[in-house]
């Protein structure tokens, strides 16, 4: 290695400029360089649950949503409303941006003259000024759960704007868009913005002025105090000038291996500061310190110092960069770039500052340093006089205080809290946290967690009576609101168009509705258009990890118990009536639970059992009832407009000869084929039967299907009376209106044909095997941002305690290694190891949660630490080499190498505690835990190291001084 | 649809003539929508095929009727069949419940059964009563014209650049701007086919250039004159369309 350091300094020009060659070509390349803010490629695509996220994310538009929320003292007043218009206006007409749906663009479908029509809720034009009918907007829209809630906020003073970008749009340029033209145009109105991309916006924001602004005055501080430290501006321009080159060439390598410029790598030059000058500063120390220095040609003294200090800061290097690459664990992207990135530019630094460094030093005219410093410049000296003084007089009583820190430590360790959800990493003021507050109180929150369901099609009436029943249970769990699925529509056009409530039950049925459905805006949010995949939606009205493990664990838990992922799907008329009976009876169970959610989720205070609803139920009988004479009033008036109107399947112009034929029918005792078609004989004018001859057969099918519909509505109406009995609730009570709405839709099943039952349980009843055709299989399983927070949160800890360990053994090893002693090696990670495990007992005891950033500090401390650590072991060996006892060993070190250290640690740390002003949380504790780091390191490596080895002096020392 | 049905309406042939290169666009425009408008009734059979960008791809078979402005189409896969009589006046026919129930759509932007269309191009049958062209260019084969939407008219287009054969007087590609001046979606009518005195495309493909979803829309046979009668065109005779 000596003729290696002898080469570098004889050919120091050489070396300069091979360096300055190497550093205009990384330079360059180093324009290459992507900067990657998609905030979806910090994900591993490895992990399943990330491939769902993404997969359902890209497929649903999930993942590309921002929320931008309008409120006023009263949203239903022209001035808020036109404002509403202008600015869905401006977000329609910004590039990048696929959608968005609000108040004044949504389509409202109504009932309609025997149709339905979906036109704007609001009418083109001004809007209109009459108070009469902005309060009846108001009420239509507060009262339609379509609206309130999605759209508006319950008390009215809130107007959410949803829009989807497009997928291969700039996310955070979007955003920023937004957020510009919607402040100009609704400036008057306090605006909120929410989603993912708002937040990355906002964060990528604040970091570029942080950093804008922070980072030169941390280079400014650290500068400083490198100067208070050595007294030279040498001292200052070499750490930070080989951090500077380090930086060129760390980017530069990853613009080669085309390693994007992230959230997280972006901050590389750094924390190369706090981790790459230390060795510099080592050198020029050396170099400062060397008493033979004065009068002797630099190039001697800078080869003196390489051959002392370059094995350990290839030592210090190599087993940083290795701490660093334990990053590789993790689970996010990002921090697997910035182990790697870390690991590249640690290298980097060290081996700069074994070739830069002394090159330079070799350069200078004159390695003579003025010896003796102003008073102020020699702080670093006074503490390393401390240092010597505890440690010579008190070493038992640093080793008794450090138990008592270790204790201590362990102590808090089960109290140390975890959080990585993004929102925490602002402070309650800040844009994204006040704009979730609003939505969470308002909206139920931005919180977005989807349940997916795969089916070889999901229009089947199974899969949407699966999604419907999902919805109900996942909205009477705790946190959890407006539950949202493709079924939504479906039931809402269901509705209208058949003037019933309830999804289609046959094939066909659900086949139509689609064609009708397909292609409306908002569907695909819900349901893909390979019709193989839907999602149901939900909202959680909480940021807080706790909470949303809770919500996840129990969305996942229903799930699995609670959708049928293999159902029987029957027809109830291929059965014989007794096995029909069963059938139904055991359909009704399903019917019950359903019921029963609904009534749990309007809080009816007598909550039935499932059971007891599922006898009142089966006490309806499978079979419809006979008509009562309210029916055939019904029924006669339903066919007399029939008859008269123009989808009627004869020509009937006379309304004598319509109430003729529709009385005919409605009196008719057994309502059977043959009977109407006879009645129907019997009043259709002969001229008509002759000019058309099929009418009556067409006529015959129109009329058995309103009689199904009457027949059909008489047996809700009872299943739901029998449910408001057993719930002691009369549900003909216009203040239960939305309970009943929803009851019916639950209860419209007692009129289906088919019946869904668990695949299981069908040969019991039925008596014979499943026909294949009959068994409908789906998969389902949650995604969406909280369940992926969820897992992050919950493997932090286990990612941490890899990494810590994995970083722990390579140090305990390798400084084994080189001190070639088991127990030399303990000794010297012990303070290493104390160091992150006292980090991590203050961090408890001050309420700084375990976050993504506290990974970064765990590698940066360990680096650290084993720098300090081997340099003042090499300085110890080298003393008691040259003749010194330890005690007097230690008390040079601690003058020379100690000073170092501290110089090292003061500036850095000093550097660093500038990005507590930081607007972001997660700056602010990174720049404090680094200073901490620092402390703990300097003192470890000052006081507890020394006063391990003074205790018990281990073998390697003995084996330095047997050098001597 | 009507888009659908005013594409495949055939454009009596002209032979190409230098006259005819010094047309103003108005001009151009006018004899265009002229052609597509010269049968008394048509029918054809229409299949629709979607594709979207993850490959997954869909069949729609549909029997288009057409007399004056009222169009009848029968799905044949479902047995739905729509009405329309005019831009307020459309029905649906459900046939699981066997009723007609009237629809009606404001929103211009809504896409028509999953395929690329949307209700403005329904609603456009002359493309002079919605937007005034503009000759962008004169090759020796074609027209370029750039439409803009007329004040008033709601279609959903900022512009429209169709490209018009000078033989055939037919519209060959067509490429819709959205609001925000972006390309949207390209339409191209290719495999002419002559009826009567008219010109159909055999072909037509519509890509959506920012979803990637593609529809293709292939009629295999058209026939005009045929003598359909009104009562085809009635609610009543929907729900007799299944049999």
């Amino acid at each position: 290695m000596k003729t290696l350091y002898l080469l570098i300094v004889r050919f120091r020009i050489f070396v300069l400029a091979a360096i300055a060659v190497l550093t205009g070509y990384f330079g360059l390349q180093a324009r290459h360089l992507q900067v990657d803010t998609d905030v979806l490629n910090y994900l591993s695509d490895r992990d399943p649950m990330v491939q769902a996220f993404k997969a359902s994310g890209e497929k649903f538009g999930s993942n590309y949503i921002v929320m931008v929320a309008l409120e006023a003292d009263d949203l239903f007043a022209p001035a808020p409303l036109e404002t509403l218009r202008q600015v869905t206006k401006t977000i329609e007409l910004t590039k990048g941006v696929a959608n968005v749906i609000s108040l004044t663009n949504v389509l409202d479908m109504q009932k309609e003259h025997n149709g339905i029509v979906a036109k704007p809720l609001l009418p083109e034009g001004p809007v209109p000024t009459d108070a009469a009918w902005l309060a009846a907007l108001k009420k239509k829209v507060l009262a339609d759960p379509i609206y309130r809630g999605s759209l508006v906020s319950p008390d009215g003073k809130v107007a959410l704007l949803t829009v989807r970008l497009e997928a291969q749009a700039s996310k955070q340029d979007v955003a920023r868009e937004i957020k510009a033209s919607v402040k100009q145009v609704g400036g008057d109105y306090r605006l909120y913005f929410g989603g993912f991309s708002m937040i990355m916006e906002y964060m990528s924001r604040v970091i570029t002025t942080d950093m804008t602004r922070m980072v030169p005055l941390v280079i400014l501080l650290v500068g400083l105090m490198l100067y208070l430290g050595f007294g030279h501006w040498r001292g200052v321009l070499l750490p930070m000038g080989t951090v500077f080159l380090a930086t060129i060439w760390t980017l530069g390598l990853m613009a080669l291996i085309r390693m994007p410029l992230s959230m997280m790598t972006s901050a590389v030059p750094v924390i190369l500061i706090a981790t790459g000058t230390a060795y510099s500063i080592y050198l020029v120390a050396r170099c400062d310190e060397d008493p033979s220095s004065a009068g002797r040609p630099p190039a001697a003294c800078v080869t003196d110092a390489l051959v002392f200090l370059g094995l350990p800061v290839i030592f210090t290097g190599v087993t940083t960069a290795i701490g660093f690459l334990s990053l590789m664990s993790a689970s996010m992207v990002i921090f697997k770039q910035f182990g790697a990135a870390m690991c590249l530019g640690t290298l980097v630094a060290a081996g700069l500052s074994l070739t830069f460094v002394p090159a330079t030093l070799a350069l200078l005219r004159s390695a003579e340093v003025k010896r003796e410093r102003p008073r102020f410049l020699r702080w670093a000296d006074g503490l390393a006089g401390t240092a010597q003084y505890v440690v010579s007089r008190h070493a038992g009583l640093v080793l008794f205080v450090t138990g008592l820190v270790v204790a201590a430590s362990l102590a808090s360790l089960p109290h140390i809290s975890r959080n990585v959800n993004l929102l925490s990493y602002f402070p309650p003021d800040s844009e994204p946290r006040v704009s979730e507050q609003l939505l969470m109180e308002k909206f139920g929150g931005s919180q977005i967690f989807l349940t997916r369901f795969r089916a070889e099609s999901v229009k089947h009436p199974v899969v949407l009576h699966e999604m419907q029943a999902l919805q109900r249970r996942l909205r009477v769990l705790p946190h959890v609101h407006y539950p949202q699925a493709g079924t939504d529509p479906y039931r809402l056009v269901y509705s209208l168009i058949n003037e019933k409530p309830g999804l289609p039950d046959t094939v066909g049925g659900a086949d139509a509705l689609w064609v009708l459905l397909e292609g409306q805006p908002g569907l695909d949010q819900f349901i893909d258009g390979a019709v193989k995949e839907a999602v149901v939606m939900a909202r959680i009205d909480s940021v807080d990890n706790a909470v949303l493990g809770e919500v996840i664990d129990q969305a996942r838990q229903l799930t699995k118990d609670k959708v049928q992922t293999e159902t029987a799907y029957v027809e109830l008329a291929k059965f014989d009536s007794a096995t029909q009976r069963r059938l139904f009876d055991a359909y009704a169970a399903r019917l019950a639970e359903n019921a029963r959610l609904t009534l749990q989720f309007y809080d009816v205070p007598n909550l039935p059992s499932t059971e007891r609803l599922r006898v009142a139920l089966i006490a309806l009988g499978h079979t419809p009832p006979a008509l009562s004479a309210t029916d055939r009033v019904t029924l006669f008036e339903r066919l007399k407009t029939y008859f008269l109107s123009d989808e009627s399947d004869l020509v009937i112009a006379s309304p004598v000869v319509a109430a003729s034929m529709a009385s005919a029918v409605a009196r008719l005792e057994t309502l059977d084929d043959a009977a109407i078609r006879e009645a129907l004989r019997a009043t259709v004018p002969a001229k008509l039967q002759e000019e058309d001859p099929k009418g009556i057969d067409y006529t015959l099918e129109s009329i058995k299907a309103r009689l199904k519909e009457i027949s059909g509505e008489t047996r809700v109406n009872a299943a739901l009376a029998a449910v408001g009995k057993e719930a002691g609730v009369d549900l003909t009570d216009p203040a239960h209106r939305a309970l009943a709405v929803d009851l019916r839709d639950d209860l419209a099943a007692v009129n289906y044909g088919f019946v869904m039952l668990p695949a299981a349980s069908f040969k019991a009843l039925a008596g014979r095997e499943l026909k294949d055709k009959e068994r409908v299989t789906l998969e389902t399983d949650l995604t969406g941002w909280p369940p992926l927070s969820v897992k992050f949160d919950r493997e932090l800890m286990a990612s941490m305690i890899q990494s810590i360990v994995l970083s722990a053994a390579v140090v305990f090893l390798l400084l084994a290694l080189q001190l070639r002693s088991l127990v030399g090696g303990l000794m010297a990670s012990a303070p290493i190891f104390i160091n992150q495990l006292t980090t991590f007992g203050v961090m408890s005891l001050a309420g700084i949660p375990l976050d993504n950033s506290t990974m970064m500090i765990t590698s940066i401390a360990m680096g650290i630490g084993v720098g300090y650590t081997i340099q003042l072991i090499a300085r110890l060996k080298l003393e008691m080499r040259g003749g010194l006892a330890l005690p007097e060993a230690v008390h040079k070190a601690l003058g020379t190498t100690g000073r170092a250290i501290l110089i090292n640690s003061a500036a850095v740390a000093a550097g660093f505690l500038v990005l507590v002003f930081s607007e972001m949380t997660p700056q602010k504790r990174f720049g404090s835990l680094i200073a901490l780091t620092m402390f703990f390191s300097s003192f470890g490596a000052l006081t507890l190291l020394p006063a391990i080895f003074l205790k018990r002096v281990p073998a390697f020392l003995r084996r330095a001084a047997g050098d001597r | 649809m009507k888009r659908v049905v005013f594409c495949l309406v055939g454009l009596l042939m002209l032979v190409g003539s230098p006259v005819w290169a010094q047309q103003t666009a108005d001009q151009i425009l006018k004899t265009v929508d002229d052609r597509a408008s010269s049968f008394t009734d048509m029918k054809m059979k229409l299949v629709f095929t979607t594709r979207g960008a993850e490959g997954a791809s869909k069949t729609i078979t549909a029997l288009a009727y057409q007399k004056g402005s009222k169009r009848l189409y029968h799905f044949v896969e479902t047995g739905l069949a729509f009405l329309s009589l005019d831009s307020d006046n459309s029905y649906v026919y459900m046939p699981e419940e066997r009723k007609v129930r009237r629809i009606a759509a404001h929103s211009t932007n809504q896409t028509f059964m999953g395929t690329d269309y949307n209700a403005s191009d329904m609603s456009v049958v002359r493309y002079d009563d919605f937007y005034t062209p503009k000759l962008l260019e004169t090759t020796a084969n074609d027209w370029q014209l750039e439409l803009t939407p007329k004040a008033g008219k709601n279609v959903a287009y900022s512009k429209v650049r169709i490209r018009i054969d000078n033989k055939l007087w037919v519209i060959t590609r067509l490429d819709y701007f959205n609001k925000k001046g972006e390309l949207e979606k390209t339409e191209l009518r290719s495999d002419w086919i002559k009826a009567g005195s008219s010109y159909f495309p055999r072909a037509i493909d519509i890509t959506n250039v920012k979803t990637k979803h593609k529809t293709t829309a292939s009629s295999p046979e058209v026939l005009i004159n045929t003598g359909l009668s009104d009562e085809m065109f009635t609610q009543r005779y929907l729900k007799r369309l299944e049999q």
